[in-house]
């Protein structure tokens, strides 16, 4: 020994770089498969997992595709991809309720805060049922003499509610849609798209004038499509 | 007070409210008239697509390919109701392309037809509006056109009464386009804002 003091690397105490290093449990082996599984699951992939599959070997653009993102920067507003044509027909199908919310789920809740749907009287029931089922013990017994003049209440109250709502509509046998319909936008005269001061001339400008028209209604039908796919 | 009895008086109130809200309101008012769709931007589509065809033909100096651009449209099908109601803009473009029409078959002195085109027109837009005024005005053009051929012919008591009759015309859509700038002038009065 030359009495020379030397350093060397300690690991912290506790650190895990400090413990042994130990196999995969039973569980991290399940997970790491199902993150395989979602990164093998192509088109239908977790969006992240898609994401980074992409990322990392990226599929030829198919050329109908390309065609139209072309002609969308060509101005074209209404040339669609296949993916564009996919999420849209995913959109609607969510919004019809054939399947189960997840990317309309906000556009479903901002309905349901605008425009509600009565209570199912069997809803209702139910939420009663567990209102007074969470109440104190020592009110419980004298609540639940009352639950059946209450649920009759209730009931002939929504009723009420329901028989107002279809005269306010004033199409009692439109169904659940009728507020909708007087929600569109309908056809009128096209006098308020011209200066009221100022005559047609003599000749010509015809074909301004039915442009204008055309692209006024045109965006009228476009809010007419948006209320009836209740997303405005 | 009772829950219940609180709960029917709410309902009851809700009724009533909805009741009266429902008295007079304009979504009654234009109940009838049907909604802007497809069908209706299709045929404005179709009467644009025309109009620019005859801006073409009239360029070139081919007005019979105009006329039959045009005549495509007040003949084709047009979208009515099941009740056969046509929304206002409808009967406003085919009143406007029929004013178009009895222009262009004048310039090519087929006056007869032309005034048929005017009176259809005039058929189509009953309300006051630059549209109606507008075809008082082209029955003018026309008439002014006839009296000029039939004075070139030596038809002089003819042109004459082409030229009374236009003159008729003018007036016509003089007062229909005062009433209607009149109106305007005073819905903008009692307006904020136009």
């Amino acid at each position: 020994m030359n009495g020379d003091r030397k350093l060397r690397l300690v690991p912290p105490q506790g650190s895990p770089v400090a413990a042994a290093p130990e196999e995969a449990s039973v569980e991290e082996r399940a997970a790491a498969e199902a993150v395989r599984d979602a990164l093998d699951h192509g088109p239908d992939a977790e969006p992240l997992a898609a994401a980074l599959r992409a990322a990392y070997a990226p599929a030829p653009l198919a050329e109908a595709d390309l065609d139209a993102i072309l002609a969308r920067a060509l101005g074209d507003e209404a040339a669609t991809t296949s993916a564009e044509r996919g999420a849209a027909a995913r959109l609607r199908a969510e919004l019809d309720g054939e399947a189960p919310a997840a990317a309309a789920a906000l556009l479903l809740a901002l309905r349901a805060a605008t425009a509600p749907v009565p209570l199912a009287s069997e809803r209702n029931e139910a939420l009663i049922e567990a209102a007074l089922a969470r109440a104190p013990a020592r009110r419980r017994s004298a609540t639940v003499r009352r639950l059946l003049p209450v649920t009759t209440a209730a009931i002939v109250g929504i009723t009420a509610l329901a028989a107002g709502l279809t005269l306010f509509l004033g199409r009692p046998d439109a169904g659940p849609r009728a507020g909708a319909a007087t929600a569109l936008i309908r056809a009128r005269s096209a006098d308020d798209l011209f200066d009221a001061t100022t005559p047609f001339p003599r000749s010509g400008e015809e074909s301004a004038r039915v442009d204008r028209i055309a692209s006024a209604r045109a965006s009228d039908l476009r809010e007419n499509r948006f209320a009836a796919w209740g997303v405005r | 007070m009772k829950p219940e009895l609180v709960i029917v008086l709410l309902a009851a109130l809700g009724l009533s409210g909805c009741g009266r809200s429902d008295a007079g309101s304009d979504a009654c008012a234009c109940a009838a008239a049907p909604v802007v769709d497809a069908a209706l931007l299709a045929f404005l589509s179709k009467a644009r697509a025309a109009h620019h065809q005859a801006d073409l033909a009239q360029d070139d100096g081919n007005l019979e390919l105009a006329i039959t651009a045009l005549d495509g449209v007040v003949r084709g099908p047009r979208p009515t109701t099941a009740s056969g109601e046509r929304g206002p803009e409808v009967a406003e473009v085919l009143a406007d392309t029929r004013a178009r029409l009895a222009d262009l078959r004048s310039d090519l002195g087929d006056f007869p037809l032309a005034l048929r085109d005017v009176d259809d027109g005039l058929a189509l837009a009953t309300r006051p509006t630059h549209f109606r005024g507008h075809l008082f005005e082209t029955r003018g053009v026309v008439l002014e056109r006839q009296a000029r051929a039939l004075d070139a012919r030596g038809e002089v008591q003819g042109a004459a009464r082409a030229k009374s009759d236009a003159l008729d015309a003018f007036d016509a859509a003089i007062k229909i386009q005062d009433q209607v700038i009149t109106e305007a002038l005073s819905g903008d009065a009692g307006r904020p804002g136009r």
